[in-house]
């Protein structure tokens, strides 16, 4: 850079010439009580619910509660620094965060600040935290997929750009590793993914964007984080900062142009993991301010809370642009207690839930995916057309057999029928399993379903099965990648392609038997 | 609830008593006296204060004195129906609630002014035109002088602030340098 000095005061000259002070107006309080993050602030009577409010040592204030004679503020930042008798100031403005394309690859704060230390973000906008969802006439219904790359749940539980679905499920269930496979797999997707992490410990935060550099994910990922270390105001705003940096990119084109019919919008995935503990965060806070305790101790507008901040994702309609944003918010429950406040709620909000279960996770089956409870209810219609194909069977499958899988327990006569169903079941199951990071492409999950439905697996030992899947990809991306190639292309599988894969599977399986009998034969 | 909020109540019920026997300012005179002897007695404001002494004596103690000082009537039952509700301890704020009523009543909006130097008597009197005018209202103003201010004024009326001082101009030319 290459600046005189001269210039620079030339530059500070003419500020200070063109300053013309006007008398400055402006509104204040005094604080009368401090504490626990929050302080109570006597004047300010024009405050607006919501306002941001300007406190001494550069701390600021949301006014929260308005009441007859003062107003309630919760702090953010530096709280131990304000004292009695400070004033409080408004500001007029309602709180927002800087957004842009610039913060894709960071990590920040729920107030837009970097905590990766790579050095100042430049904002494309500035977005309200609070902001009113789409409404009706700028919506459209849900039609293109989101893959996540996990079988069992673009097969069988299928997730539309602009849905919300919930992923729900114990303690170490594989939460937020479900939540991690579907950020890496939108690698080539061109979904820019928010990954808002509520509550949780700095290590585990650390572990997540380890991961996901080490899996190339975080040129596309932005990452939000509200630790457990930090007061309960940044843990409740967390979700919503994740929310206004992803419609940012739903209502703005690549160019960085406002989206419309001739700009399309981009596609945004917001992660909120999780959500029990930002309302426990929101507990917090309203317990502080003396509002009303209601079941379990949350406060009365706890589901308005969550229904607002998802109801801001959406699939926007073609005048718009057509971007989307999707959530996927993150419940942690109590040994299974999925009929405790919290989850009912969000469960009735969401467009469907993907249930996590400890059982079938110690038992090895992961992701530990129920697909008997999981629902989504609108992703249907966004699933590709050779996946809707494949996964009918699919499911009728898999209800037969966790039928009969408690009933065969007992007896050990079974007839021919009983006997194929469970064993396809069984293959079935083993096919729905996949390891941590390894997010499968489309078509090759529509090839492995499609075997497996039609029988091609049955006279498998199960225990060879995942070995036969990585060998039958490695055959297929040398022997048929066209095939392949046209299944991601046109998303359908016609019955010539499914001959094609059928002679080639077969061609497979010979070779695959012949090493299997080679191996128990020496 | 506050303690103001509750002043507020009982400042409220003497001000209607006022009006309807038309003794406002008397009884704004006598309530202040009562709140100015309180101050000056450290052991009867004690007594307002202390939370351990029945309100039924401290009601009975305090009527005694009013009755000795020669007060009014009206004083003498308000201040013991504030004691029996153990209100006692309110006074001060009650009294600020009070004058606060009778100002709002009058029509009389009170300023904070704060200047660097002594205003002089035509810019006080400038100052109070233009205030009424802008306000409708009569101006009372607190003067106050702080030398920080460096220059020009700085004057709130309730949670409102006009920063007309050379401090405030400077701090909102160094904001503007800062973010240019």
């Amino acid at each position: 850079m290459d600046i005189r000095a001269e210039e620079i005061s030339r530059i500070i000259r003419s500020q200070i010439e063109s300053f013309d002070a006007q008398v400055d107006v402006s509104e204040i309080g005094t604080i009368i009580s401090v504490g626990d993050g929050i302080a109570r602030a006597h004047g300010l009577e024009k405050a607006m619910a919501g306002e941001l409010l300007e406190l001494p040592h550069s701390v600021m204030g949301l006014a929260f509660n308005l009441e007859e004679d003062n107003v309630g503020i919760i702090l953010l930042g530096e709280a131990h620094l304000i004292k009695e008798g400070d004033t409080v100031k408004r500001t007029g403005r309602i709180m927002s965060i800087p957004v842009g394309p610039n913060f894709i690859g960071r990590v920040i704060n729920p107030l837009g600040q970097p905590l990766d230390g790579k050095g100042p973000i430049e904002a494309a906008a500035y977005y309200p935290i609070e902001r009113i969802a789409p409404t009706i006439v700028e919506r459209k219904s849900v039609n293109q997929p989101v893959q996540t790359g996990l079988k069992a749940i673009d097969s069988l539980i299928p997730i539309g750009r602009g849905q919300r679905e919930l992923i729900i499920g114990d303690r170490q269930t594989g939460k937020t590793a479900v939540a991690l496979d579907a950020i890496i797999n939108q690698k080539d997707s061109g979904i820019i993914c928010i990954y808002v992490a509520i509550g949780q410990k700095r290590s585990t935060v650390m572990q997540v964007v380890r991961a996901l550099e080490e899996n190339g994910a975080m040129n596309h990922t932005i990452i939000v984080s509200a630790t457990a270390s930090e007061a309960a105001p940044m843990l409740y705003l967390a979700p919503f900062a994740g929310a206004a940096m992803g419609e940012y990119f739903m209502w703005h084109g690549k160019n960085g142009q406002p989206s419309g019919k001739d700009n399309p919008g981009q596609h945004a995935l917001c992660i909120y993991d999780d959500l029990s503990k930002q309302a426990a965060a929101y507990r917090e806070i309203s317990l502080l301010m003396r509002r009303p305790p209601g079941r379990e101790a949350y406060p009365g507008d706890v589901f308005y809370l969550h229904s607002r901040l998802l109801e801001r994702a959406a699939k926007l309609s073609d005048e718009r642009g057509g971007g989307s944003l999707t959530a996927l918010p993150v419940i942690e429950t109590q040994a299974g207690d999925i009929s405790a406040y919290i989850p009912t709620n969000v469960i009735s909000i969401t467009d469907g839930q993907l249930f996590l279960e400890a059982d079938l996770f110690n038992s090895n089956v992961r992701p530990a995916i129920n697909v008997g409870i999981s629902v989504s209810r609108v992703g249907g219609a966004a699933q590709l057309k050779a996946m809707k194909q494949v996964s009918g069977s699919l499911k009728l499958d898999l209800a037969q057999y966790r039928e009969l899988a408690a009933f065969s327990q007992f007896g050990s006569d079974l007839d021919k029928t009983t006997l194929a169903q469970l064993n396809r079941g069984q293959r079935m199951v083993e096919i729905l399993k996949q390891p941590q990071y390894q997010p499968m492409p489309v078509e090759k999950q529509v090839t492995i379903i499609w075997t497996a439905s039609h029988g091609y697996l049955d006279d498998i030992p199960v225990t060879e099965l995942r070995r036969f899947e990585q060998e039958v990809f490695a055959y297929l991306d040398i022997n048929a990648p066209e095939l392949l190639r046209n299944i991601k292309d046109s998303g359908q599988l016609p019955k010539d392609a499914e001959e094609a894969l059928k002679t080639n599977i077969l061609g497979f399986k010979e070779q695959f038997k012949a090493s299997l009998s080679q191996a128990t034969g020496a | 609830m506050s303690s103001l909020l509750i002043a507020q109540r009982y400042a409220k019920a003497l001000l209607q008593i006022g009006q309807k026997q038309n003794v406002i300012e008397t009884l704004q005179n006598e309530l202040n006296s009562v709140v100015n002897l309180v101050k000056s007695q450290p052991d009867l404001e004690r007594l307002c204060m202390h939370p351990l002494i029945a309100p039924s004596k401290k009601a009975a103690v305090f009527d005694e004195i009013l009755q000795t000082g020669g007060a009014s009537e009206t004083i003498r039952r308000f201040f013991t129906v504030v004691a029996k509700a153990a209100r006692l301890n309110l006074i001060y704020d009650l009294a600020t609630a009070f004058n606060g009523l009778v100002d709002q009543h009058q029509g009389i909006l009170s300023a904070e002014v704060t200047s660097a130097h002594q205003l002089s008597e035509p810019q006080l009197n400038a100052l109070t035109d233009s205030f009424s005018r802008r306000t409708g209202k009569k101006m009372r103003f607190v003067l106050r002088q702080d030398t920080n201010l460096l220059g020009g004024l700085k004057i709130q009326v309730g949670s409102v602030i006009y920063d007309a001082s050379l401090q405030g101009r400077l701090r909102m030319l160094r904001a503007r340098l800062l973010s240019a």
